[in-house]
């Protein structure tokens, strides 16, 4: 690891300590005394190599997911707005689905150009809202196949916030879906390219997305190698019952080869190598799919205890579900990775 | 969605069609009773329930607990002769998957009840379950309902207190110490189901702490008892309709005619080992009556994770065209089918077992039963309560039990249990994961049902034993002594 690096991950590990490394439950106040700090020393801030990129993901998700996400979200949104000149109209994190796939989903909001501006009637769902938001990022469809990303003002008439959407996990991530009723909306870059636009920030974001789900992974392993070096059950510490020897062992070798994977594809994707976007694909598909298992290994360590909120365990668990879906759902993805078959033939 | 892919799920295993029609019909009544249940009461008050409790760790769903001993729930499998209505052990496991097709944390409620009721029915001392029981049985009447709870876990002491190998190695703070007239108990239990809703907790403390598997005192305790006070109210990932209780005990005098097992004054070792050996059986047998219950509540959230696979497939659309007709969606649908079935034939092929070999075998024998079906209640209650409390009945039943534990018995039907538990368990889970890859991030909102049912069904993994114990269980029952007879010096937990 260079030294730019090195003081990077100096940093987020300062930071954790400091800020993150709380009882399992933050009240939502702190939580976004939290995000104010993490803005301020600049982890919202575009312009990191994907590694780094990964880098401060998988640290902040160690020790609270939902900060990574809100990053994440922002950093994606930011690479969709790159395609235009719009990135200015909003310097606050816009609300935007981290969720959302273009080739999955019909967008459920459609645009129509009236007297030279777009008007969208319809629904956004689950995007991501943060007290900065001024603007959403949403996609729509223009007639019968115009599939465009739209940033539209949140102040703006004809525009209803449902109260937040209660999830699985990223219990301080505040998702909402918005009801649009003719909202004046300025597309991002060329009409009907949303999805080649979502595609390009997926080659990049798959990479983070898989970071997320890594640092739930080695936050979860981390917790319950401690557990299991303090707690006695049969008259040892359960870490000296073979049986959670190997769990935990299993679970260090998926997550270190999981580590070197996500590594050689962040390399591989700067470096543009022969068949970077398959290895970018299969790499972020195979960490984001294995993280829930993990975090429920992690659970099992902790018996009971890893039940309950007194630990974050079950947190992490459940925020590992939710965080497969990040850029779209496991299995369309999977789906969609089969192209790459077509091209090797 | 129709009814036919319910209709197939509640028809039993081919093989157990063979059960007297007496049993077949009462498991009949269970499904529509839960059915019932689940349309009037769970369906509709399950996610808020479950919303309320996360909102509000201490809120604890009383109208719930009302509801159901107003429908008879908490009567329903107590013993005829003690004023219960008698249904068989069988019933409940057809009712307990029903009502966990629609919440685990409702149907853990009303199991947990029972595995109090287990426990004592496996120290023989019908005495205290007679009393218990009339206390039930007038809580319903009354509209005061009356549960039990099953306190064994401590803060540093449970998977150790599951197995009779490592009881002894156990670090145990909860103790009771003879005094004139009964036993004092002390300590703390935690992470105990329906603490908070008892009326009653059936307690296992020790009086020897350096020998607990040799000094088990197994007694009751009304919750009014002085120096009894409950703790908080763990706050749990899901099952959250069913509260996990802390409760401590200081100085709480229990009576003699409240103890259901104690060690004898007799110190010699043979009445040691004696004791240990009943204790041993205890423990086995509980645990062997309640795996399956846990196995059947499994199968339950298999299916509710199906059902809302089917539901949420049935609707959506992949380039405007149905997604039931991808192949990948067919097969995962299919292998989430498969699971459900699966963990029904694990659970009845135990629940059976249990039922027809085990401890109480004799109210399952299809005459007995019957008969126990048609005699008025007061009937029963008049000529087999006496024998059922008296000294020789008590002796007579744990006869019984030594004869089953001779012919190895207990230790076919323990491991049949174990395999249930862990297998059902495991299917739910893998249920889950499939429901939530199919519907992705639709899954993960709480106006779905798929979410709770991934964090109800974790705990599935966890109690009565983690899956892990059971593995052992399974070694140790059935693996070792059948496979490897020549190798007398392997024992578990054993390294």
């Amino acid at each position: 690891m260079n030294s730019h690096s090195e003081l990077l991950r100096t940093t987020l590990q300062d930071f954790s300590k400091k800020e993150l490394m709380h009882t399992p439950r933050l009240c939502e106040v702190s939580f976004y005394k939290i995000l104010e700090k993490a803005f301020e020393i600049g982890l919202f801030q575009p312009g990191f190599s994907i590694k780094d990129t990964c880098l401060i993901l998988e640290q902040l998700s160690q020790s609270n997911s939902s900060l990574a996400v809100l990053v994440f979200s922002h950093l994606a949104s930011l690479e969709i707005l790159s395609f235009s000149d719009l990135c200015e109209a909003s310097p606050t994190p816009v609300a935007f689905s981290p969720f959302f796939n273009f080739f999955e989903s019909t967008p459920l909001a459609k645009a129509t150009l009236k007297e030279g501006s777009y008007s969208l009637t319809g629904r956004s769902e689950s995007l991501l809202l943060t007290d900065h938001s001024q603007h959403a990022l949403i996609p729509a469809e223009i007639g019968r196949s115009g599939l465009t990303y739209f940033l539209i003002p949140l102040t703006a008439q004809g525009i209803k916030t449902s109260s937040p959407i209660r999830t699985l996990g990223l219990q301080y991530c505040r998702l909402i879906d918005l009801e649009l009723d003719n909202v004046l909306g300025l597309p991002v870059g060329t009409s009907g390219e949303g999805p080649l636009y979502f595609e390009q920030m997926l080659n990049r974001m798959s990479l983070a997305g898989a970071a997320v789900s890594l640092g739930l992974a080695r936050g979860s392993l981390s917790d319950a190698i401690q557990y299991a070096q303090t707690r006695q059950q049969g008259g040892r510490e359960i870490i000296q019952w073979s049986e959670i020897k190997m769990m935990l062992s299993n679970m260090t070798i998926r997550i270190k080869n999981a580590e070197l994977a996500l590594s050689q594809a962040c390399e591989a994707f700067e470096r543009k190598d022969l068949h970077w976007e398959e290895n970018v694909s299969a790499v972020s598909l195979s960490i984001q799919e294995l993280a829930p298992l993990l975090t429920s290994d992690g659970i099992q360590i902790l018996g009971g205890a890893g039940y309950t909120h007194e630990f974050k365990q079950e947190a992490r668990f459940r925020d590992a579900y939710q965080v497969q879906n990040l850029l779209g759902s496991l299995a369309f993805r999977k789906l969609r990775h089969a192209q790459f078959m077509n091209i090797r033939e | 969605m129709t009814n036919a892919s319910t209709h197939d799920f509640d028809e039993l295993p081919f093989g157990l069609q063979g059960l007297s029609p007496a049993i077949l019909d009462e498991i009949k009544v269970a499904i529509d009773l839960a059915t019932q249940f689940n349309q009037e009461v769970v369906r509709p008050r399950a996610l808020e329930i479950d919303q309320k409790v996360e909102s509000d760790p201490n809120f604890l769903p009383w109208e719930l607990v009302n509801e159901a001993n107003r429908r008879g729930f908490y009567t329903l499998w107590l013993p005829k002769a003690f004023g219960g209505k008698g249904f068989s052990p069988l019933s409940m496991l057809a009712f307990s998957e029903k009502l966990g097709t629609e919440c685990l944390g409702i149907a853990n409620l009303i199991g947990a009840h029972y595995v109090g009721i287990a426990l004592i029915s496996a120290t023989f001392h019908f005495k205290v379950l007679q009393r218990l029981c009339k206390t039930i049985v007038d809580g319903e009447r009354t509209g005061k309902p009356c549960l039990l709870s099953t306190a064994i876990t401590e803060p540093d002491a449970g998977t150790d207190l599951e197995d009779i190998d490592l009881i002894d190695r156990a670090r145990l703070q909860c103790r009771v110490e003879r005094v004139p007239g009964g036993y004092l108990l002390n300590g703390t239990k935690v992470f105990i189901s329906n603490g908070h809703l008892s009326q009653w907790h059936i307690v296992i403390a020790h009086l020897d702490r350096k020998k607990p598997s040799e000094s088990a005192v197994v007694l009751a305790l009304y919750s009014s008892t002085p120096g009894f006070t409950l703790g908080r109210v763990e706050g749990k990932m899901g099952q959250n309709a069913c509260p996990a209780s802390v409760l401590s005990f200081e100085n709480c005098f229990i009576p003699d005619d409240l103890i259901c097992l104690s060690p004898s004054k007799d110190e010699t070792p043979e009445a040691r080992n004696a004791h240990r050996n009943l204790c041993s059986m205890l423990v086995d047998d509980v645990l062997a009556m309640s795996r399956p219950g846990v196995a059947a509540l499994a199968a339950g959230a298999a299916r509710g994770a199906f059902q809302e696979a089917l539901r949420y497939c049935s609707k959506a659309k992949i380039d405007h065209a149905p997604l039931l007709n991808q192949g990948w969606v067919q097969c995962i649908l299919a292998e989430m089918y498969k699971n459900v079935k699966l963990s029904q034939y694990c659970y009845w092929d135990a629940g059976v077992q249990v039922a027809l070999k085990g401890p109480f075998a004799l109210l399952q024998n299809p005459f007995i039963f019957s008969l126990m079906k048609v005699l008025p209640r007061n009937i029963v209650m008049s000529f087999l309560a006496p024998l059922l409390v008296s000294q020789a009945g008590k002796e007579s039943m744990l006869k019984e039990r030594l004869r089953i534990q001779k012919i190895g018995v207990d230790k076919r039907y323990s491991g049949k249990s174990s395999i249930a538990k862990f297998t059902a368990s495991d299917l739910a889970m893998e249920n889950c994961n499939l429901a939530l890859k199919l519907m992705g991030p639709t899954g993960f909102r709480k106006d779905h049902r798929v979410e709770k049912i991934l964090r109800d069904v974790r705990l599935l993994q966890i109690y009565e034993g983690t899956n892990q114990l059971n593995h052992i269980n399974l070694f140790k029952t059935h693996i070792l002594p059948h496979l490897f007879p020549q190798l007398p010096t392997v024992g578990v937990f054993n390294e």
